[in-house]
């Protein structure tokens, strides 16, 4: 009789082990779309023999463990490539505007050239004539709006930018506090010899979506605890304490730095990765290097057509007369075209005030054609003329943008590649899950029936004795 | 490895959104008929592209130039022919004044009508057109020969600028003939006024002989004339022949400027048909992907 009542209990113990597997196979259904869901299993494991008269009997099976699947080179790859595609991705939306500002379609800023030296050319036939003359003042004056739409384009940019890393700071200090609680929650769980699955996929997670924001770098101590840093050793996550970013505008500027409670950091590309870093790369480096050569294009243009025009007398015999504003002077180690895209300004308003000859006489056309000569002449840094330089810039932005086109391509396909892997390894497949289901429940069945034998034998012996 | 659900949705979502920005790609090169949209479709064309077009700009512009070139040589050109008659006919009259039939008051007739060959090229030597004093130089709204100088009635009040026009890169062509040069034979030449005034003196006083003696100059000055014509006329051929020129130099950029803008339409509408049946395989398959189960046959 008391084989048959450790017969009944071991019957038990696989009753319940398989029913608490199919509760695992459910749960794991539930959250066969939940982003970052390790599939979790159970580890069953036998209950210790018993010495019976000389024999080993087994004493049924218990759940010793329900763990996740987990590859750790998996997450740490994922997190490592989030920061590259964040970064890449962060880009294209600032690098499509700046295609816009510098695009080559009619009406841009190469169009507004040619048609600048066009109407001095024009103006070489009909030197005196008062409506050619308001043709070269107008155009000059589109000529000058479309470097000022240019250059305020380009701050929009730069503002955009400021408001987009503003907006994202708040979620990075969420995530890193997260990240620190999860720390504190894992550590005291796993101290207690469970595993803290779920906390753990919510970690990854939020690791890999900080590393795809601000390229973060992690270390897992014995503790499971997760230390944070930025790409340049700066610490944010240390067990349960998390700095936080601050963003503090400068001259105009966001500046972003860590608050480390006694002293603020300053950040930079060289510091930061991931999205902040893509941000900062086209705000900080791209487009002040544009807005430089913008700046040469205009310094050129402005330059070369005052001195040529300043030589020339105007319909009043007046010499020295400005065609543009004279630009302001900068001070070294400034470059002397800083700021000129901003200042180009047509500086005469009345036609009778353009000189188009060294003379006063209205027929004289000397200089309207020397200045004409100005559009297809070397004038920028003596080696390119302006449509060039123009298209320098162009092809400049068209290839950043085309490589960054290509470096979003191949982090999405990597991403792809890395999760499709990562839920190869321990995602939830619902076909797998399904067979588990069938597994269990027919090791349900066999223990009931198990139970019932066991049942009926009792019965048997207890009719013996009648 | 096993292939999870999510796995497969992900693929596929992945390759429809591929396949999507593909599509509006094409569609818009299809659309615009425009290869290039934004720089970063073909970085090394820009500066061709942008060249290109502006000299084709640059070529319209020589082209209306060379127009406006022309219509000052032609006008220029009926001016210096009237002159050239003009003098003919000083020519036939001071002739006709070697005709020992002639008498003092034939004299004093062909004196006057001498004065009116002087009155009529004072008057074409002055002449406007389009509001501009044609042969005043650079000081086209200054009456080059006003004869208001008491000492010197035929004093020249324009200026020596040479009107140039550019019609190619670099080519300038001389567009005017300033007073001086054509009726004051500044540089060696002969003042065309000064002989005729001269031929009208000799005249009235009956002075035919010495009249006659200044037939060698008055031919020498219709030569002035009628080279300085011909000087014109070769410009005004050049003209011409440079507009021959640019137009096929500009057709030539528009060439260059499609070549590297334009799209291929067959080449374009041939990849949009291409991916639109990739797009609507993807689609297919997706649809498909639910259909195919476990959970059908348990």
């Amino acid at each position: 009789m008391g084989g048959l009542l450790v017969a009944l209990n071991a019957g038990k113990t696989s009753l319940s082990t398989n029913q608490k597997v199919i509760e695992i196979s459910g749960n794991n259904i539930a959250n066969v779309n939940t982003p970052g869901y390790s599939r979790q299993k159970a580890i069953l494991t036998p209950y210790p023999s018993l010495n019976f008269n000389g024999f080993m009997i087994g004493q049924g099976v218990k759940v010793g463990d329900i763990v996740r699947e987990h590859d750790a080179f998996l997450s740490t790859q994922i997190q490592d490539k989030s920061a590259g595609y964040g970064e890449a991705d962060a880009k294209t939306f600032p690098l499509a505007e700046l295609e816009r500002v510098f695009g080559i379609s009619e009406g841009g800023i190469s169009t507004e050239i040619d048609s600048f030296f066009d109407s001095w050319q024009e103006l070489t036939a009909n030197p005196g004539g008062q409506t050619e003359r308001d043709i070269v003042i107008q155009r000059g004056e589109l000529l000058a709006d479309s470097f000022h739409t240019a250059v305020a384009e380009l701050d929009g940019v730069k503002r955009n930018i400021d408001e987009s890393l503003l907006s994202r700071i708040d979620g990075i200090n969420d995530g890193l506090q997260r990240v620190a609680d999860l720390n504190i929650r894992i550590s005291t769980i796993e101290s207690s010899g469970q595993s803290a699955n779920t906390f753990r996929d919510e970690r990854d997670l939020l690791l890999a979506d900080l590393s795809s924001s601000i390229g973060i770098q992690s270390l897992e101590d014995k503790e499971g605890n997760v230390m944070v840093q930025l790409p340049g050793g700066q610490p944010l996550v240390q067990k349960g304490n998390a700095l936080t970013l601050e963003g503090e505008v400068i001259a105009d500027e966001l500046q972003l730095q860590v608050n480390t409670g006694t002293t603020l950091t300053p950040i930079d590309t060289t510091t930061v990765g991931g999205a902040f870093k893509g941000l900062l790369e086209v705000r900080d480096q791209l487009i002040p290097d544009l807005e430089s050569q913008l700046d040469k294009l205009a310094y050129s243009l402005a330059t070369e057509v005052n001195d040529l025009h300043s030589t020339g007398r105007d319909l009043n015999d007046n010499t020295g007369v400005l065609f543009f504003d004279a630009l302001p002077v900068t001070v070294p180690p400034a470059n002397p075209w800083d700021g000129a895209a901003n200042a180009l300004n047509v500086a005469i308003s009345s036609p009778d005030q353009l000189a188009a000859g060294q003379t006063s006489a209205p027929g004289d056309n000397t200089l309207a054609l020397q200045i004409a000569e100005l559009g297809s002449a070397k004038i920028v840094d003596g080696t390119d003329t302006l449509t060039g330089a123009y298209s320098r810039i162009s092809a400049q932005v068209g290839l950043e943008a085309g490589q960054n086109e290509l470096a979003t391509a191949a982090n999405e396909d990597t991403m792809t590649q890395l999760k499709n892997l990562r839920d190869g390894k321990v995602g939830v497949s619902l076909e797998e899950e399904m067979i588990n289901l069938i597994q269990y429940q027919k090791g349900f069945e066999a223990s009931a029936k198990f139970l019932s034998t066991v049942d009926e034998m009792m019965d048997t012996i207890l009719t013996i004795k009648r | 490895m096993k292939t999870t659900q999510t796995t497969v949705y992900r693929s596929l979502q992945s390759q429809i959104y591929k396949t999507q920005s593909s599509l509006l790609d094409l569609r818009m090169s299809a659309a615009t008929g425009k290869r290039i949209n934004k720089p970063s479709d073909d970085p090394s064309a820009i500066r061709p592209v942008l060249n290109a077009r502006s000299q084709v700009q640059k070529s319209d512009r020589y082209l209306r130039t060379m127009g406006s070139a022309s219509d000052r040589l032609d006008i220029l050109d009926s001016h210096l022919g009237q002159i050239g008659d003009l003098m003919i006919r000083a020519q036939e009259t001071t002739i006709a004044a070697g005709n020992g039939a002639m008498g003092p008051n034939d004299l004093t007739n062909l004196s006057d009508t001498i004065g009116h060959i002087k009155d009529e090229l004072l008057a074409l030597a002055n002449s406007k057109v389009d509001g501009k004093y044609l042969f005043a130089g650079f000081a086209e709204d200054t009456e080059p020969f006003p004869g208001t100088d008491m000492l010197d009635p035929f004093a020249y009040e324009g200026d020596g600028g040479h009107m140039e026009l550019e019609v190619a890169p670099g080519e300038r062509i001389q567009a005017n003939l300033t007073g001086e040069e054509l009726f004051q034979g500044s540089g060696g030449g002969i003042n065309l006024f000064q002989l005729l005034d001269d031929i009208q003196s000799d005249l009235a006083a009956g002075d035919s002989d010495t009249a006659l003696s200044r037939l060698g100059d008055l031919t020498d000055a219709t030569e002035q004339v009628s080279r300085q014509r011909s000087q014109m006329g070769n410009i005004a051929a050049r003209v011409e022949n440079a507009k021959e020129h640019m137009e096929s130099i500009k057709i030539d950029m528009q060439e260059v400027l499609s070549r590297y803008e334009d799209a291929d339409l067959v080449e374009v509408i041939t990849a949009l048909t291409q991916q639109e049946q990739a797009f609507e395989a993807a689609l297919n398959v997706t649809a498909k992907v639910s259909d195919l189960s476990i959970l059908n046959y348990l």
